[in-house]
């Protein structure tokens, strides 16, 4: 089934309604962040040969989510964009058929949001402790390793 | 002939990729202001939108004060007491000018003033703060003046010691950071007598009855030691906290008005979303139509907290309970300014600096947050950019 890019965007922007308030419950803090788990569980390993789409989307994300956080349109670019880019680097060299690289590979994707998100915190003098930067990472890690994604399924739209 | 080699130029674009999101994490992490100013111009109105969405369906969980208060001017119990506590004594011929201060810079050891010219100040006149002598003004601009404080390096400043029987007359050398002032000088070479009061001298220039005003450089405090040489009487002295908000300057000869208001913008403003969805609930996104970049925000009379970034007409402000105003806050302690220790529980005000008006209201020192009502106001006090060093 083909998943088209504005469902993408609409449910998007459903989360960003929603995910200001979630970061606000008792766990909250520890929530992986909705936009780049959104973003990695949309864009299939490898990415498609253009990937025009996959960054229009990175950018629609991170519009969203600088519309509801400190972090800037570009440190949102800047964090989705290089996850991206890590993911893509790292599907190259590991194969996706174990849990344990699809694991590893979504981990050190969401590795730029944290430090990104670190920085800011420190240029703003905001309280965001490693362990909540860890546990976000591990657990967008987690959510993405479970879902299993490939270019087969093309979600743009291409052939599967 | 020139020829690509194979997947030249997927390399290139991958490349190029590759630069782009590196510039664009530089920019995040060591952020260029004008860069991010200009997005924000650009997408600002288009984000404001959805935090109101946001906001509204958070609005929905939350218990959020709706308490709508009128905004009225804020007189501040701070500024009041330092313009009680603060003038200098009253004599024939002197009008006592009060001005707000920008700055104390302790490493060049001058102050400096927030009117000049325009306010009719000129070289020359000298400055205090309740019987406190702080220096005199050494140049003016239109809009600012600046002091040469008594113990800056190689300031002369002339003081007298009172005896039951005689006065003394001495000087005093400014040495800067190196130290408290030395007294350099004293008539016929007489002893100095360890506490005595040093009082300021005035020069032949001067109003005479300024010497009427009782203003004093400190106490004669030994320093050294006979046996090396170097036993000296220094000037123990501090410049009041209070004297960070406003100082005195003394004048024979005034324009239309006698006390120059430090400029502060204010305006109104409307909590649009409480709770920041990477940072949590300590941000809080407000919208106001200020036609400045606000520094402080403020539920009317109490600060709420630091605005951190703005974007046009809505920004993001940082809400800190008032123990995490720190060396920036001030309080009132038998009448008198101080700043605030940390441990006390007293009612702290804003000391002023990086754009925060002096003297608005953080409330108990060991309160906790508070959730901001929906109808604010954010401030900003332009001149005072800098930070108050001391």
């Amino acid at each position: 089934m083909k998943v088209r890019m504005s469902v993408y965007l609409v449910l998007a922007l459903v989360i960003t309604t929603v995910f200001p308030w979630m970061r606000q419950l008792s766990v909250g803090d520890y929530l992986p962040d909705a936009w780049l788990l959104l973003l990695l569980l949309a864009v299939p390993t490898p990415m498609p040969h253009s990937a025009r789409k996959p960054i229009i989307l990175a950018l629609c994300f991170a519009l969203l989510r600088s519309s509801v956080a400190l972090s800037s349109p570009i440190a949102s670019c800047a964090s989705l964009l290089a996850a991206l880019m890590v993911r893509e680097g790292l599907t190259r060299l590991l194969s996706d058929s174990l849990f344990i690289y699809r694991f590893s590979s979504a981990v050190l994707s969401a590795v730029p949001m944290a430090l990104i998100d670190i920085s800011i915190a420190s240029q703003h003098q905001i309280e965001l402790s490693y362990t909540t930067c860890a546990w976000r990472v591990l657990l967008t890690g987690f959510i993405v390793a479970l879902v299993k994604r490939r270019s087969s399924n093309s979600m743009f739209g291409g052939k599967g | 002939m020139f020829f690509l080699l194979p997947g030249a130029e997927r390399n290139r674009k991958k490349l190029l990729t590759v630069l782009a999101v590196l510039s664009l994490c530089v920019q995040s992490c060591f952020p260029l202001s004008f860069v991010d100013d200009a997005v924000h111009a650009v997408l600002g109105p288009v984000m404001q939108p959805i935090t109101r969405l946001a906001g509204a369906w958070s609005s929905l969980f939350q218990q959020l004060p709706q308490v709508d208060k009128s905004a009225n001017t804020y007189n501040s119990p701070l500024i009041s007491a330092e313009r009680q506590f603060g003038h200098p004594l009253d004599v024939p011929g002197v009008a006592w000018l009060e001005v707000p201060v920008l700055d104390i810079d302790e490493e060049s050891g001058q102050m400096k003033l927030a009117a000049g010219r325009n306010f009719h100040l000129s070289a020359g006149q000298i400055v205090a703060f309740a019987d406190n002598y702080l220096g005199r003004i050494s140049e003016v601009e239109d809009d600012i003046a600046y002091v040469d404080l008594f113990n800056r390096a190689g300031q002369r400043t002339g003081i007298k010691l009172l005896s039951k029987t005689e006065t003394t007359r001495a000087v005093c050398f400014g040495r800067g950071l190196s130290g408290s002032a030395i007294i350099d000088w004293i008539e016929d070479e007489k002893v100095v007598e360890a506490q005595a009061t040093l009082w300021w001298r005035p020069r032949p220039l001067d109003v005479a009855h300024l010497s009427k005003a009782g203003l004093k450089l400190g106490k004669a405090v030994s320093e050294g030691s006979a046996a090396r040489g170097d036993y000296m009487f220094v000037v123990a002295h501090e410049i009041p906290a209070s004297a960070e908000g406003r100082v005195y300057v003394a004048a024979s000869a005034i324009g239309d008005s006698i006390v120059a208001e430090p400029i502060v913008h204010h305006q109104t403003a409307q909590r649009i979303m409480l709770g920041d969805a990477v940072f949590g609930n300590r941000l809080l996104a407000v919208a106001s139509r200020a036609s400045f970049a606000p520094a402080v925000l403020s539920d009317h009379s109490r600060v709420c907290g630091q605005v951190i970034a703005w974007r046009g007409n809505w920004g993001w402000a940082h809400l800190q309970q008032p123990s995490r105003w720190i060396n920036e806050s001030v309080a009132l302690h038998d009448g008198r300014v101080r700043l605030h220790d940390a441990g006390e529980d007293q009612v702290i005000y804003t000391r002023g600096g990086s754009g925060v008006p002096r003297g608005m209201l953080l409330g108990e020192s060991n309160a906790g947050l508070f959730t901001p009502s929906a109808n604010l106001d954010v401030w900003l006090a332009p001149q005072s950019k800098g930070v108050v060093h001391q």
